[in-house]
């Protein structure tokens, strides 16, 4: 709606836009550029971030799981150059936000709360944010995280979206933008469920003491993308691969069922 | 009668499980090409069957009859095994092919085909490697 009005409005003078507080802050990267310009870039800038809203709203509807369950919001791609000329930093917390959702480099494995309960990830020009409400087994997991140095939160953790698992499987982009290998791309369905299969493999390493080893969690904990994507990907799991190095959990994953 | 279960498949590359996950692990592992026959014969003797011995010498022949089963009668999709593993190399274009070398170095000389003188059963517990080294475990107790 809001598009649609700035989009009827836009030969208006800008202090009426002003007025109806539709009219966003003219970025710094514009300055020079004549206000008409401007104008026409913000409106088709808009027009963009419409069009994917809804796109996001229309999967959303269609898998609330992945757009809006619990740890997860929307999510969709904005241009690198964008985001620069819109952020803004909070001088408190150092983290870079505002019309853009920027990665502040604030090491907790690139998931950064910026104001109240807003997760913002990013890597690449790729932008996931979403309302976030840390769970406590989310904020164990990001804890073991941190500490092993490990990846199974920020690579298989239930905030990162399917689509962004559907991004590494084809093209190896990790959910918080770093080019690496395609593979088989999993996420877990929750927090709790993961952090129960954490919990689970460092039971089964201490009793067996086997590095490597798959687990049967005798119910749905995951889904993804076989390497690769395409018709047909798309896959569950009741299975999670764990993986330990020197006594420190490295990787858990849900291996997709074939 | 044997069992013979695809899960022991994974301890053929252990050390490399997950390493899709590491950058580090991904950027080491680059010089190796797995569609060379050298490549794998070093990545093998290095890294893959010193940790393989390591293995207990009933999961060392677990792996070894699941191996010789699979390669004889095919009955897994090798790249499909592959890629569950996440390992921080590319798929070969002939999963079989790299399955089949593992074969070579890890036994040299052997045949698998000794396998089809075996009565064996397919089991798909993947929990069964665990469930071995605990009835071991309980047994000396």
């Amino acid at each position: 709606m809001l598009i649609k009005k700035l989009n009827s409005q836009s030969a208006q003078p800008r202090n009426q836009l002003s007025a109806l507080n539709i009219l966003p802050t003219q970025p710094k990267i514009s300055q020079g550029i004549e206000r008409g310009s401007w104008l026409e870039y913000r409106s088709a800038q808009l027009k963009e971030e419409y069009k994917m809203n809804r796109e996001m709203e229309e999967r959303a509807a269609l898998d609330p799981i992945s757009y809006g369950g619990p740890g997860f919001g929307r999510g969709f791609v904005r241009d690198p150059a964008i985001q620069a000329s819109t952020a803004t930093v909070c001088p408190e917390c150092a983290v870079v936000y505002g019309g853009a959702q920027l990665y502040s480099g604030v090491r907790r494995q690139n998931y950064v709360e910026a104001g109240s309960g807003v997760l913002n990830m990013l890597g690449g020009g790729i932008s996931i944010y979403g309302r976030f409400s840390p769970t406590p087994a989310g904020q164990q997991l990001a804890d073991l995280e941190v500490s092993t140095g490990g990846h199974f939160l920020s690579r298989h953790g239930a905030q990162t979206s399917l689509s962004s698992q559907y991004n590494r499987a084809i093209s190896g982009m990790t959910p918080e933008g770093i080019l690496l290998k395609e593979v088989d791309a999993s996420r877990f369905l929750s927090d709790k469920i993961q952090l129960e299969a954490v919990n689970m493999a460092k039971a089964e390493f201490a009793i067996s003491g086997r590095s490597n080893f798959v687990l049967d969690m005798k119910k749905i904990v995951g889904e993804g993308y076989l390497k690769g994507g395409g018709r047909g990907s798309y896959r569950t799991a009741t299975q999670v691969q764990a993986s330990f190095k020197d006594g420190q959990l490295q990787t858990i994953y849900p291996v997709l069922k074939r | 009668m044997i069992k013979v279960n695809p899960i022991y498949l994974d301890d053929l590359l252990a050390p490399l499980i997950g390493g899709a996950d590491h950058e580090d692990e991904i950027v080491s592992f680059s010089r190796f090409n797995v569609e060379l026959k050298n490549d794998i014969e070093y990545l093998a003797k290095h890294y893959l069957i010193p940790s393989y011995q390591q293995q207990i010498p009933e999961i060392q022949l677990e792996v070894k009859r699941a191996l010789a089963f699979y390669l004889c009668y095919g009955r897994v999709d090798f790249e499909a095994k592959y890629n569950s593993l996440l390992l921080p190399l590319d798929t070969p274009s002939d999963a079989r092919q790299f399955f089949l070398w593992l074969w070579e170095f890890f036994f040299h000389n052997e045949s698998y085909d000794f396998i089809k003188t075996e009565e064996v059963e397919e089991d798909f517990d993947v929990e069964a490697p665990q469930k071995l080294i605990k009835s071991i475990k309980d047994n000396i107790s």
